[in-house]
């Protein structure tokens, strides 16, 4: 700073002074704009980012009503069609007995209204358990898992098996029932688009998150086929699988294994301790 | 380029100076803001007043005017940087404007000792200048970093940091002539316009960081991303 004082005998101090000081009010003035209008510009794409998450929110949330309508209408529709008339049918058989005195008539009628109500009762069980596994709440997401991997093993189409490697303690009931449902809808999905020939699922847990991994060897997709599919108004079992992922505050990532022969589905939960229970 | 001003118009300009810098006390003391930084910021102001209208004349006339103002720079340079070390969240900073402190402190004392106690501390003055508005600099670049800050505009730090910017960009270079200068009639009358300009503007800009109530803006929060806690 020694170098830029002046001496008064040197001519034109003022000039000097008035350029300084200006250059000095110009870039002081430039900088305040420049903070001012960046920060302008990233709040605005900030708001931006926002806007696009509230209408991946909203997307999400129709998807959720619609599935909750269409699970209503299918509940109606399964006691409307099937336990109505079978209870109807039983209804009739009993009435059956006002009418004829005959015993063995009145025998045969009560025998058919009791396998009819045992079949309504089978029925309701089914719905019942469609709407809440018992399994799952009684011995937990790996027996829940397991028994849905055996049902769809026994049926003969497809190989399923499923192996949990590290679950000694259960999570809260809530995450399991999410993280089931989120299962049993990437299972669905397999089962009605991919034609593969075997599902495969893993559990691990590591650095305080769990995994699930599922495999298969049919069609899939990818991550940028789930969030393609995500933005769209197609792809409805995908939206509930991502607004679970969401109050699970998990990750799901959908890729093609390396040697490009399966696909791979993995899903992280971070877990706290507290978490378990 | 000569600014020659006639005497009355200096004595205005001085006049106008010291009124201004009541303006900013008045309001702060009318809006009572309950924040440790601010308090440091009012001290600032407090002295700058005091040294103003009652100490700088009082040692003018002793001959004591010159060792006034270089412990003026320090006092100066101290409340300012306690208020803006206050503000500021990053540690690297902080401990940045600790060390230049001690330097400038340092150097200060050395200077003092070395020059003429009568002269004008130009370079102590230059330099307290480019490390105050360094120390703005890094306030503003940390509070654009911050998602969750308001519209800068909206908050009263951002006007006083532009004021204290200001003014020590548009005094540097007429403190940095001063010391060879000062005694020159027309440097003085130079010395008195600029001065008196960049206070006035300092003084108004801290005066709108008095009245500014901070508004909230809904600018979204994005820290947690989609992590949001959701209770389950």
């Amino acid at each position: 700073m020694i170098w830029l004082q002046i001496n008064p005998s040197q001519p034109g101090i003022t000039t000097v002074l008035f350029f300084g000081t200006v250059g000095m009010l110009v870039l002081a003035i430039g900088l305040v704009v420049f903070i001012v209008f960046h920060q302008r510009r990233v709040i605005r794409y900030q708001m931006q980012l926002q806007r696009m998450e509230d209408e991946q929110q909203k997307i999400l949330l129709n998807a959720s009503i619609r599935w909750q309508e269409e699970e209503r209408q299918r509940i109606a529709a399964d006691l409307h069609d099937d336990a109505g008339p079978l209870l109807a049918t039983a209804r009739l058989y009993l009435n059956e007995n006002l009418v004829h005195q005959d015993i063995n008539t009145q025998l045969q009628s009560i025998y058919n209204a009791k396998q009819i109500i045992d079949d309504t009762i089978q029925l309701i069980r089914n719905i019942s358990h469609s709407l809440m596994p018992p399994t799952l709440k009684n011995f937990g997401l790996e027996s829940a898992i397991n028994d849905l991997f055996q049902k769809i093993n026994g049926s003969g189409s497809i190989n399923a098996s499923s192996r949990f490697h590290d679950y000694r303690q259960r999570l809260r009931p809530e995450q399991e029932l999410l993280i089931f449902r989120v299962v049993q809808e990437l299972v669905n999905n397999i089962l009605k688009h991919s034609n593969a020939s075997f599902i495969h699922l893993t559990q691990n847990y590591n650095d305080n998150a769990f995994y699930i991994r599922l495999h298969h060897d049919g069609k899939g997709i990818t991550q940028s086929d789930f969030e393609r599919m995500n933005k769209s108004s197609m792809g409805l079992g995908l939206k509930n699988i991502q607004s679970r992922v969401k109050v699970l505050q998990a990750d799901i990532h959908f890729e093609k294994d390396l040697s490009q022969t399966y696909y791979k589905v993995t899903l992280e939960i971070p877990i706290e301790e507290e978490e378990l229970i | 380029m000569a600014v020659n001003l006639p005497l009355n118009l200096k004595d205005f300009f001085i006049q106008a100076t010291l009124i201004m810098g009541l303006v900013p006390l008045a309001l702060f003391f009318f809006n009572k803001r309950k924040e440790t930084g601010f308090y440091f910021f009012i001290f600032y102001l407090l002295n700058a007043s005091l040294s103003d209208i009652i100490i700088t004349p009082i040692l003018n006339n002793n001959g004591y005017l010159f060792i006034g103002l270089r412990i003026y720079t320090l006092i100066e340079y101290t409340l300012l940087s306690v208020y803006i070390y206050i503000y500021l969240n990053s540690n690297l900073l902080k401990k940045l404007i600790l060390i230049t402190s001690i330097l400038f402190f340092s150097f200060s004392i050395f200077d003092f000792f070395k020059s003429k106690s009568q002269s004008f501390d130009s370079i102590p003055s230059g330099i307290e200048s480019i490390l105050i508005i360094s120390y703005c600099i890094f306030f503003l670049f940390e509070k654009i970093k911050e998602p969750d800050s308001l519209f800068l505009y909206n908050t009263p730090n951002f006007w006083i940091v532009v004021g204290l910017i200001l003014y020590f960009a548009g005094t540097f270079f007429l403190y940095i002539y001063s010391q060879n200068n000062l005694g020159n009639p027309e440097y003085d009358k130079t010395y008195a316009f600029v001065n008196s300009s960049f206070s006035i503007l300092k003084n108004v800009l801290f005066s709108i960081a008095f009245l500014v109530k901070p508004q909230k803006t809904d600018k979204p929060d994005l820290r947690y991303g989609h992590r949001q806690k959701l209770k389950i």
